[in-house]
This record gives structure tokens, C-alpha cells and sequence, in this order.
């Protein structure tokens, strides 16, 4: 597969900067490269044959709730929007998510989209981490609102993101808009930049999507 | 440095071992670590602090809290410098510089002063006044009112500071924190409810840190430091200080200001200097406390006139003596604590002055008991004095403005006429508040957001009431948010001291010549109030506007409750039926840079890049917005100028091959059964008959029947299209397409969603263009049978897959080539990689805008909202065969089918040199005189390289049938008239035979 060339190329320079807290730095904040990023909308009301299809699809069903995400063997379905949802997985040579999910789809009410590049994806962690997020973002990102696996179309100072809270550490995933990226990646850095923040390599961030 | 002659040698919260060196009006001063800028002041023995805003009166040291009328200084220096800051809430800090306003030369000598000879020509209203008559007047009075107006002096260099913006949620926000705030804090908090208490000074504690009583009294201390720490081990309670609630907004939106780093000479580095935070919550409880007001009297307003409360205030949490010999004037029993802090620091106290015939409370008993002169049924008739007080003249109340009365030398006099709670935001909440007899104030009225007062802003002002209030008030918002059962924990079981009633004293007779100020910011005198009563402003509403009552900087903190009681008397009647002022946003003065936050400079607005951005920089490329996005407008060669690169690239278009970067086109996959379907009602043209593989030009109608949008959408499979719009509507495209689907059709089968994102996109245009596309394609025959005229194909350039759109917006041979996003780049090389060999060129935004004016192709500038789709020379495409489709039946309107229209034309320079200007008006004659009828606009205008003379777009009324008239084009901003002559809008290869060259 030839490699792509993230939004972020040249911006995101791994290290230290700002002024790091007693216990580190507040915000570990890196890239999630390489992402295949499939959606799949349901037509119509009834969409259990396509919550079927895409669980035959990826192996991961979709969470029953609204603004809840499943996850499972590195896969993840985040919910989009009422009919809607994201397929996130690590792209793999030979094995194409979307044409994975249009084959278990095809007799079903769907559409498949492939939006693999139009999102930048970051990972934002960290104990500030939400302390951060709280100068840009209006929702209420508290454990107790926004448990793991929560996830919700909100904002990011100017940019439009879809926020998935990863883990309790709390991490958050941010899907913005490709085109925004590098705007934001600033934004982001500048904002970050009190509680010290740690830029990692994208091959340095694990966990599952 | 000097010796702080007024610092009491023991008591305060101050850290002695911590000395801080400042200035004020360049003399320099010590103060220490604890104390604000006024009390530094004080200890210091600096009793004028500045001018007054009218009458350039000397000003002193007034209150110790938010409310302050007169102690406003301009803070720091250069571009760091902030007029009107008041003394009583700045944190010293070291090396801090300040300076007196509204004085000039200096604030011992304003010659501004002499403003007051004048005062009988400076009634309230005046500037008003000076509107009528003589009629001609106000020309003459402007320069010296203008040179007069405003306070202080704003910084003119940019701010070096940085300001932030931040959400916070919560489910009980606490706004205050003395007693009743943390009592509120600790019952909601204990439920485990989420807690957010903001406190606008540096420490927690509230009243309780003024408390000689607090600091020596065990009880009270040991409740406030075990309150303190059981509300640190609360893991879901934050306290925030430096934080002032300035606003309440509808549906519990409250805005606090966070003061990171006013108290700093700079902030810390990556720190902001405020941060403006927008707290959500469900339940509010206000426990903002109370504001003690003066008493208006002759010469009140005299530096060391000085409300109770806050002398009691400079003697126990700053250690300072406010005078050496004080008189206390009240007419209630909190100001007796304050003759007896007084005395209990050594400071003789001349006598208490108490207009009630006695009192029967704890205080004045102690007071009685210490030895302290009470003059009950007494008034202070005028305190004398110029820079400061030095005797006030005391009266019994029967004589009052009839004799003579006592002379009492001082150097410090206390007042105090009661107290107001502090209901700002629960005004601005929705909340009307209610006068209370008992108390002579006004208390908070009937809630109509999810917010409850506690403590002395719920008019409740023992200790134990206030704990007591909050503790309650805290149990139940909880509860209303969902935590715990709402009853509050018990209150601390103290002794409750007895106070007798206050006797309301609005104002104590004076001479005729003294002034009596009610409103010190804005040199508001009772005398001003009854002549805007006499001349009929007798609502408050325009009281207030004619006299300028409490409308500073301030806003009538300890103006408001006088003023109304003063404007009651006169009309004799009640307060409540005079009304009662309302409070806005914001309770205290905010800095606009915090509103602003991060969003400027270069995070004003985002910007958007396309996969092929840094290639454009890289390639020197000039910018130009669209919307977010940064495009190239053309990419100039060293030594060449933009207009000649602009030239070049568009020669290069239409001689040899050009390569554009076009990713900022709005891309909408449409997809399902229904597809075609929705594609014929949205677009006025028919779309279900188009193969697959094929592209088609689309227009797109409003409701109302103008043009909305143009594109050319591709139909990529028999249930699928990719539509495109402009770059300037693909955000509206896409909401215009949902809410169709989700509210107007909801029973179709189609999903559209946005791909702008996901496909980088270029055009290779001009006649070698298939030339370049073959060297550099895989898979795909490119050969005009294989990717005929409106073909599309799907192919590999470069390794990876691309899809193939025979399209030309220029009018040559031309491709647009998508392909995903993260792999522009590499394609956007390899394209001018194989192009080299053909002298290929990038092109910009300007170039490839003459290339479409000279083909006639329409374009935002002609698509502005009010043309139809005959006016474009477009009607052709209308389908009105179709029984339905966005726009269609509003196209019969009369007058978007009246023939006379403004109809899409060509122009051209009679003399084929002089450059025609877009937004110019034709008219037929220019020598008729005004107004001259205009008969057509100018739109798009270029110098074409191709034919050699500038050229334009534009419309013209019956422009069709016009072709070959001679009119002109008029461009009164540049004053140019330009003869031009009509011709067809296609200016070059009307036959359209270079697309297939």
C-alpha cells in the first residue's frame, strides 16, 4: 500500500513543550495514522439489518444507545448521527474495510461511504486532558456525562469534531475534518502549552480505536 | 523605602516578612504581600487617590470591595496599562506602578477642579441642554464637553497578553464564597454533587476575614478553616477564586471572569491573563453578600469619608489605620463594630452619630460600655475639609439645615446607612426583587431561573444566619439537581447577637450652596435628583438617564437604593411604587480581550488547506481566501509581477497545459434507490436519465426560483452520484440536501454526506492536456472514445487509485482528477512530473477567472441571488417538463419572467484598451443629468491575454436583443466612464471545438 501523507505532516513534531505539572506533562497528545474510516448509513427507520450488516462486516456490532460507541479486536463503531455510524479500524494491507463492509451490506438499507481521508484523527490524553478540551469544546466531558465509549459531534474551538472518550485516564479521540487539521493541531498545541504537553509519534500511540 | 506610618504593628492577614515595593504617581511606597493596592494607600498615609469625573473633586479611599465609586487609578504601564482599575481589588504586587486619573498636572493641582466654580452651569441633564437652544450652540460647546467626557486613558499598543475561553459544567454553582457561599459549597458538596464555587477575591472566607471577632473568636475560625478543608477533600467540589460571576444568562448560562494573573506583574509563561469561563448549571445558589451604602449628607464625598465596613475591613484583614481620630455616622448597629475595632487599635473614636433615638442592641451597648460618645437622634450635617476630612459639623436632627451645630475635629469618617444585598444576577436572572421594610432594602423577589440567594444577599446578615442559609440553600439545590434529600446539615449553634431596627436617612438637609453626592462615580448630587424631579423625569428608568445615576463604571453600586429613596421623597411616594432599577451585565467591568479570547491573530478565524497546500507555499504561490480556505491565486516567477504571472499562467491554459488545485469544490456523495429521484427535484435540470460513467452540469434553484448553486455531478454507479457545488456554498449545499431529506422528503432512499474532505482535487486543462494524463495515467484509456466529453473514469496515477472527470470549466481539453486526500500530493507531482516535457504550469485562481470569463462561464459573481437561470442565459436547461422540482413554481412569477430582465451579456471597450471594473453600472447616457437611469451592471471584469483587450461579464436589461449598442460603463468611485460596446457573453471559441482540440 503506498503510504499516505497525513495533514499533519511537518506540524506534529514528537517532544516536550509548555509547562509540565510536578507529575509530567498534563496533555499527551498525538496523531492516529493509517485509519480506515468507513460510514454507514441506514435508509429509512428500520436498521437492524444493517446494525447485522455491519457487525458481519467488521465483527464489531454497533451499541444499541445513541451517542455510544462499541469497540472489539481494534475495530470501533462510533455513533454519527440517527442512522449513522463510523467504522474505525488500523488500515491493513490486502483487506479493504469498505469493501468489506459494502459486500455484508449489500442486500441491506445502506450506504457505504469511505472516509478514510477526510478525517485527521488525534488522541488527546492525559490528567488536563479535559481541562483542555473544556477551552474549546462546550460539552460536558465529566466521567459521570460522558463515560468511555461516549461519543458525540461537538466543536473544537472553530473546527467540528466528533469526540470519542477512549478511557478513563482520561483519552479522548478528536475526528476533525481533514482540511481543519492543521488549524487545530495549533490551536490544540497553543492550548495545551500550561499543562505541558507531550507530542508523540503516531507509532507510539497504542490502544485500540 | 518608607516606613508604612499607618500600619498598625500587630493583626492582619498580611505577610510581614514579605515586603512589596510600588508606585503610585511615581513616588515610591512599600506595602506587603496580602495587602490591595488601597489598603497599601492607607498605610502609606495617601489619602488622595483622584479626581472626581465632573466636578474634578478630590477623591479618597472609599470602600474595600468591588463597589468602589471614587479610588480608580490606571494599573501598570505602556501597552499593559488598564485606566479605571479600582485600588480596592488589586492584589500589590512587587514593583506595581499606578497613577491617578482625571487630573492635570497633577492630582494635588487640577486645574479640572475649576470645573465646580462652574457647577450651578452644570446641572444634571446639562449636556442634554445643550442641544436646545441657542440651536447653534452645541457646535461650540462639543470640543470642550468631547475634551471633558470619559475617565482615564486606555493603552495603545496591542495587548501583550494572552486571554482564554473555557465551558464548565457542574451541578451546583456557588457564586460567593464567605460563610453563606462555603456553607452552600459543603451541604451540596457532601451529596456528591458537582460543585463549582467561584469567589471574586484571592481568599475564601468573605466577611469572616474582616471579623476582628473571627480571627480571636474560636468558634468562628475553626468553622471556616474546617469548612476549607473538608471542601478540599471533596473530590468533586472546585474552588475557584479570582473569579467573578459578572453575568447570568438565560438557562443557568453563567459567566465568570478569572483573574489568572492580574495579581502578577505578567503572567507566567503559555498562562493567560483572565479566563472567561461559561459555567452551565443546573441549579445556581447566590451567595454574593451585601453592599453597605453611604448616607448622603453635605461634603460625603470628602477623601476619609469612608464606609464602615470597609475602615473595619483596613484595620483587621490589611492591619492599617485608616485615621487617627474617627467619628462613626450610622443609623443602624453594624457600624458600633467599627467604633468599637476602632477603638480596640488605639484610634479615638470622637463619637458614634446615630439619627435613632437609641438602640437596644449588643453593639451600641458594648460601644456605650467601652466608653465610645453615642449622640443618638444626631446627624452629621456637612463633614469640611478640602483634600480630606478634617471636622465634620454634627447636629441633632430636629435642627438639622436650621443651626449651627457641633464641630468635631477628625480625620476619619465612617458612615453607614444599611446595607443592600447583592442581587445583580438575580436580576439578570429574571428576578424582580422586593423592598423590604424591615431591612430599608430591596431582597431578592421570586425566582425565575433555577437559582436560590443565601445569606446577606437573601437579606440575612447574622453569622449563624448566613451558615445557616447556605447550609440550607446548598442541601436543596442539590436535591433539585438529584443529589441527596435536601436537608440541609446542622448549622453551627452560636449565640446570635440582638440588633435593633435602622431608621432609614435618605438624606440629611444641607445648605443650599454644600453638595450632597449620592452617586461619587458620577458626581450625582441629591440637589441634581429633585431638579430631574421638578423638570418631570420622575420614572427611575429616566432618572437615571438624565442625571447619569449610577451609570459608571460602578453602575450605582452604592448609589442605586439612595437615589430611588431620594427620587421616592420627592414624589412622595413609597420606594416599591418608584420602582427599582435593573441590573445588566456586567456586574463589574470585563475586558473585551477576554471575550475575544484565543480568537485572535491567527486563530481569528481557521484556516483550511488543502492536501496540496504546502506545495503552493512552497512554490511562492500568492493567497487568496475563499471563505476558510487558502487558495493560490497564482504563483509568481522571481522578478515577475502578479499580473504578468496571472497573464502567463492563463496563456500557458490556452497554449499548452495547466494544472489547477480545485479541492475546494463541495463534494456530496448521494447515494440509494432513490437517488436519481432526488437528484431531478433538487436540481433544475433532469439528472435520472444521465449513464453511468457520465458527467452533467447541474443548476440548482432556491425556493423562490434564483439560481442557488451550480456544479457538475457525476453518476459513478446506477445508485450513485457525486454531486459538486462552489466552493462558496458547499456548506449551504449540504444543509439545503438534508434538510430536504429529513424534513420535506423524508420518505426517500438517499443518504448524502459531505466528501469534500476525502477527495483531493486538481484540473489539467488546455490541449496538451491529454498528452500529460496519458504519460502519467494506469489503467484508463484516455483516448476520446474511452473518456469522451462528460466521461468519467476511474484509474491509477502514480500507484494509487484516481477517479477521471472530463470536465472543463476554461473551455480547453480538460480533466479534473480526484483522488483521496492523503495522496493529492503524490498525484499533483506525478501530474507535473509527466507534464514537464509539455512546459506544464500551475494555475491559480486568477488566471483560471479569465479563462472562464473569456468562455462565458457564470460564476459566484454572477450567481448573487438575484438572477434566474434566464437571466444566466441558462433558461435552456430549465426543465419545466418535469412535474416537480425545487423553484420550479415560482418561475412563473411575473417578474422573474418579465422579458425586460437583466439578461447575461458581454462588454467590451469601444476603444479595445481601457480595463473595465466589476461592480460598474451601464447606462445609456452619460450625459443626462441625475439620477441617471441605470440599465446594467458589470460582474466579472478581465484583461484577456487571449484576445488582447479587456473584457466583462455583466447584465443588461433585454441584454439578448442588444448585442452591437454602444453604451456606458459609469464607475462613480473612480470617477471613469469607459464607452462600451454589447456583445455576446462568450468571448472566445463559441463553437466550444477547443474541449475536444
Amino acid at each position: 500500500m503506498v503510504e499516505r501523507r497525513s495533514a499533519l505532516e511537518g506540524a506534529a513534531r514528537p517532544g516536550d513543550f509548555g509547562t509540565p505539572a510536578a507529575g509530567g506533562p498534563g496533555v499527551i497528545l498525538g496523531e492516529r495514522r493509517s485509519l480506515a474510516i468507513v460510514q454507514v448509513a441506514a435508509l429509512g427507520e428500520r436498521d437492524a439489518a444493517v446494525r447485522g450488516g455491519i457487525a458481519a462486516g467488521c465483527g464489531v456490532a454497533p451499541a444499541a444507545e445513541a451517542s455510544r460507541a462499541a469497540r472489539g479486536g481494534g475495530t470501533a463503531v462510533l455513533w454519527s448521527g440517527p442512522g449513522r455510524w463510523l467504522v474505525v479500524a488500523a488500515e491493513q494491507p490486502g483487506s479493504d474495510l469498505a469493501a468489506r463492509l459494502e459486500a455484508a451490506l449489500a442486500t441491506a438499507p445502506a450506504v457505504v461511504t469511505d472516509l478514510g481521508h477526510a478525517r485527521t484523527v488525534l488522541r488527546v490524553s492525559g490528567p488536563s486532558a479535559r481541562d483542555l478540551l473544556a477551552k474549546g469544546c462546550p460539552l460536558d466531558l465529566h466521567l459521570r456525562t460522558f463515560p468511555v465509549d461516549a461519543c458525540a459531534h461537538s466543536l473544537l474551538g472553530h473546527a467540528g469534531t466528533l469526540i470519542h472518550a477512549v478511557d478513563a485516564v482520561p483519552s479522548f479521540d478528536l475526528y476533525l475534518a481533514r482540511s481543519y487539521a492543521r488549524s487545530a493541531w495549533e490551536w490544540i498545541e497553543e492550548s495545551a502549552a500550561e499543562y505541558g504537553c507531550r507530542v508523540v509519534a503516531p507509532a507510539d500511540l497504542t490502544g485500540s480505536g | 523605602m518608607s516606613a508604612q506610618p499607618f500600619r498598625l504593628p500587630a493583626g492582619g492577614r498580611i505577610d510581614r516578612s514579605r515586603p512589596l515595593a510600588f508606585r503610585f504617581d511615581g513616588k515610591p511606597y512599600t506595602g506587603f504581600a496580602g495587602d490591595s493596592l488601597a489598603a497599601a494607600l492607607l498605610a502609606n498615609g495617601v489619602r488622595l487617590v483622584g479626581r472626581s469625573f465632573k466636578y474634578h473633586r478630590p477623591r479618597g479611599i472609599f470602600s474595600a470591595g468591588p463597589e468602589e465609586p471614587n479610588a480608580l487609578v490606571r494599573l501598570r504601564r505602556e501597552a499593559r496599562a488598564e485606566p479605571n482599575t479600582r485600588a480596592t481589588m488589586i492584589e500589590l504586587f512587587d514593583g506595581l506602578e499606578a497613577e491617578s486619573q482625571n487630573r492635570w498636572p497633577s492630582l494635588g493641582f487640577d486645574l479640572g477642579a475649576t470645573a465646580s466654580l462652574f457647577a450651578p452651569l452644570l446641572p444634571a441633564g446639562f449636556y442634554y441642554k445643550t442641544f436646545m437652544a441657542p440651536r447653534r450652540g452645541w457646535m461650540f460647546y462639543e470640543r470642550f464637553i468631547r475634551a471633558a467626557a470619559g475617565m482615564g486613558r486606555a493603552a495603545e499598543a496591542p495587548d501583550p497578553d494572552h486571554y482564554e475561553k473555557r465551558h464548565a459544567h457542574c451541578d451546583v454553582l456557588v457564586v460567593g464564597g464567605g460563610p453563606a457561599g462555603l456553607a452552600a459549597a459543603l451541604a451540596a458538596g457532601r451529596t456528591g454533587a458537582r460543585v463549582l464555587l467561584v469567589e471574586e477575591r484571592a481568599e475564601l472566607g468573605g466577611a469572616l476575614r474582616r471579623e476582628a471577632a473571627a480571627i480571636s473568636d474560636a468558634p468562628a475560625a475553626e468553622w471556616l478553616a474546617a469548612t476549607l478543608a473538608e471542601l478540599a477533600s471533596l473530590s468533586e467540589v472546585r474552588l475557584l477564586r479570582r473569579a467573578t460571576a459578572f453575568g447570568y444568562y438565560d438557562h443557568n448560562l453563567v459567566a465568570v471572569l478569572e483573574r489568572v494573573a492580574d495579581h502578577l506583574p505578567e503572567p507566567p509563561p503559555h498562562r493567560a491573563r483572565q479566563v472567561l469561563w461559561q459555567v452551565r448549571a443546573p441549579q445556581v445558589v447566590l451567595a454574593t453578600g451585601a453592599i453597605e451604602r453611604p448616607l448622603v449628607f453635605a461634603g460625603n464625598d470628602r477623601p476619609q469619608v469612608m464606609l464602615a465596613s470597609a475602615a473595619r475591613a483596613y484595620l483587621n484583614e490589611f492591619a492599617v489605620a485608616p485615621g487617627t481620630r474617627a467619628v462613626v455616622f450610622t443609623n443602624n448597629d453594624s457600624a458600633y463594630a467599627t467604633a468599637l475595632d476602632l477603638r480596640r487599635v488605639g484610634i479615638r473614636v470622637t463619637a458614634v452619630v446615630d439619627p435613632r433615638e437609641g438602640s437596644g442592641g449588643d453593639l451600641p451597648r458594648r460601644a456605650r460600655e467601652a466608653g465610645i460618645e453615642c449622640r443618638f437622634g444626631h446627624a452629621v450635617l456637612a463633614a469640611r475639609g478640602r483634600s480630606r476630612v478634617s471636622a465634620v459639623e454634627v447636629a441633632s436632627l430636629g435642627t438639622a439645615g436650621h443651626e449651627h451645630g457641633d464641630n468635631l475635629d477628625c480625620d476619619l469618617l465612617c458612615v453607614s446607612g444599611g446595607w443592600s444585598p447583592t442581587l445583580h444576577l438575580h436580576c439578570q436572572s429574571g428576578g424582580r426583587p422586593e423592598w423590604n421594610e424591615a431591612l430599608a432594602a430591596f431582597v431578592p423577589g421570586r425566582s425565575k431561573q433555577a437559582e436560590r440567594s443565601a445569606g446577606a444577599a437573601a437579606g440575612a446578615f447574622a453569622l449563624v444566619d448566613c451558615i445557616a442559609g447556605g447550609l440550607r440553600a446548598g442541601a436543596e439545590a442539590a436535591q433539585a439537581a438529584g443529589f441527596g434529600t435536601g436537608v440541609a446539615p446542622p448549622a453551627p449553634d452560636w449565640p446570635r447577637e440582638s440588633a435593633a431596627p435602622l431608621r432609614p436617612l435618605w438624606s440629611v438637609p444641607a445648605r443650599r450652596w454644600l453638595k450632597s453626592f449620592v452617586d461619587l462615580q458620577d458626581d450625582v448630587t441629591a440637589g441634581d435628583i429633585g431638579l430631574a424631579a421638578r423638570e418631570g423625569f420622575v420614572s427611575v428608568e429616566h432618572l437615571k438617564r438624565y442625571t447619569t445615576l449610577g451609570m459608571g463604571t460602578d453602575q450605582g453600586k452604592t448609589s442605586n437604593v439612595n437615589g430611588l429613596a431620594l427620587l421616592a421623597e420627592k414624589r412622595g411616594e413609597a420606594i416599591p411604587a418608584v420602582g427599582v432599577t435593573t441590573f445588566r451585565p456586567p456586574y463589574t467591568p470585563v475586558a473585551i480581550g477576554s471575550f475575544a479570547g484565543r480568537e485572535t491573530g491567527r486563530h481569528f478565524e481557521p484556516i483550511r488547506r488543502t492536501a496540496m497546500h504546502e506545495w503552493h507555499e512552497s512554490a511562492g504561490a500568492a493567497w487568496i481566501e475563499a471563505g476558510l480556505w487558502l487558495r493560490p491565486s497564482c504563483y509568481p516567477r522571481s522578478g515577475e509581477s502578479e499580473r504578468e504571472a496571472i497573464r502567463r499562467e492563463a496563456v500557458a491554459v490556452r497554449q499548452g497545459v495547466g494544472l489547477v488545485d480545485v479541492s475546494t469544490l463541495g463534494k456530496i456523495d448521494i447515494a440509494g434507490p432513490d437517488a436519481a429521484a432526488f437528484l431531478d427535484r433538487v436540481y433544475a435540470n433532469i439528472f435520472s436519465n444521465l449513464p453511468v460513467g457520465r458527467a452533467r452540469y447541474g443548476l440548482m434553484l432556491r425556493e423562490d426560483g434564483i439560481v442557488f448553486d451550480d456544479g457538475t455531478t457525476s453518476r459513478l454507479a446506477e445508485q450513485r452520484f457525486l454531486m459538486t457545488t462552489t466552493t462558496a456554498n458547499a456548506v449551504r449545499v449540504m444543509q439545503h440536501l438534508e434538510f430536504l431529506l429529513q424534513t420535506v422528503w423524508p420518505e426517500l432512499r438517499v443518504a448524502a454526506t459531505s466528501v469534500t474532505e476525502q477527495w483531493a482535487a486538481m484540473a489539467l486543462a488546455g490541449p496538451k492536456s491529454r498528452d500529460v494524463l496519458a504519460r502519467a495515467a494506469e489503467g484508463v484509456d484516455v483516448s476520446d472514445a474511452g473518456l469522451p466529453h462528460m466521461g468519467v473514469r476511474d484509474g491509477r496515477i502514480a500507484g494509487v487509485p484516481v477517479r477521471i472527470f472530463r470536465i472543463s470549466f476554461s473551455g480547453e481539453r480538460a480533466y479534473e482528477i480526484n483522488v483521496p486526500a492523503d495522496w493529492g500530493l503524490r498525484v499533483w507531482t506525478a501530474l507535473l512530473d509527466a507534464g514537464r516535457e509539455s512546459g506544464i504550469v500551475p494555475y491559480g485562481m486568477e488566471a483560471m477567472g479569465i479563462l472562464r470569463i473569456e468562455k462565458g462561464h457564470v460564476a459566484g459573481a454572477e450567481l448573487d441571488g438575484t438572477t434566474t437561470a434566464a437571466d444566466l442565459g441558462l433558461g435552456r436547461l430549465v426543465a419545466m417538463k418535469k412535474p416537480d422540482f425545487i423553484g420550479r413554481h415560482m418561475l412563473a412569477r411575473p417578474a422573474l419572467a418579465d422579458p425586460r430582465r437583466p439578461r447575461l451579456v458581454g462588454f467590451v471597450p469601444v476603444d479595445g484598451a481601457t480595463r473595465l471594473r466589476a461592480g460598474a453600472q451601464i447606462v445609456a447616457d452619460s450625459r443626462v443629468p441625475p439620477p441617471v437611469p441605470m440599465i446594467g451592471r458589470i460582474t466579472s471584469a478581465a484583461d484577456s491575454p487571449t484576445l488582447g483587450h479587456p473584457i466583462a461579464l455583466g447584465f443588461l436589461e433585454a441584454g439578448a436583443s442588444r448585442h452591437g449598442e454602444t453604451l456606458h460603463a459609469l464607475f462613480p468611485l473612480a470617477d471613469q466612464w469607459v464607452p462600451v460596446r454589447v456583445v455576446d457573453p462568450v468571448f472566445y471559441d463559441r463553437a466550444g471545438e477547443r474541449l475536444h482540440g
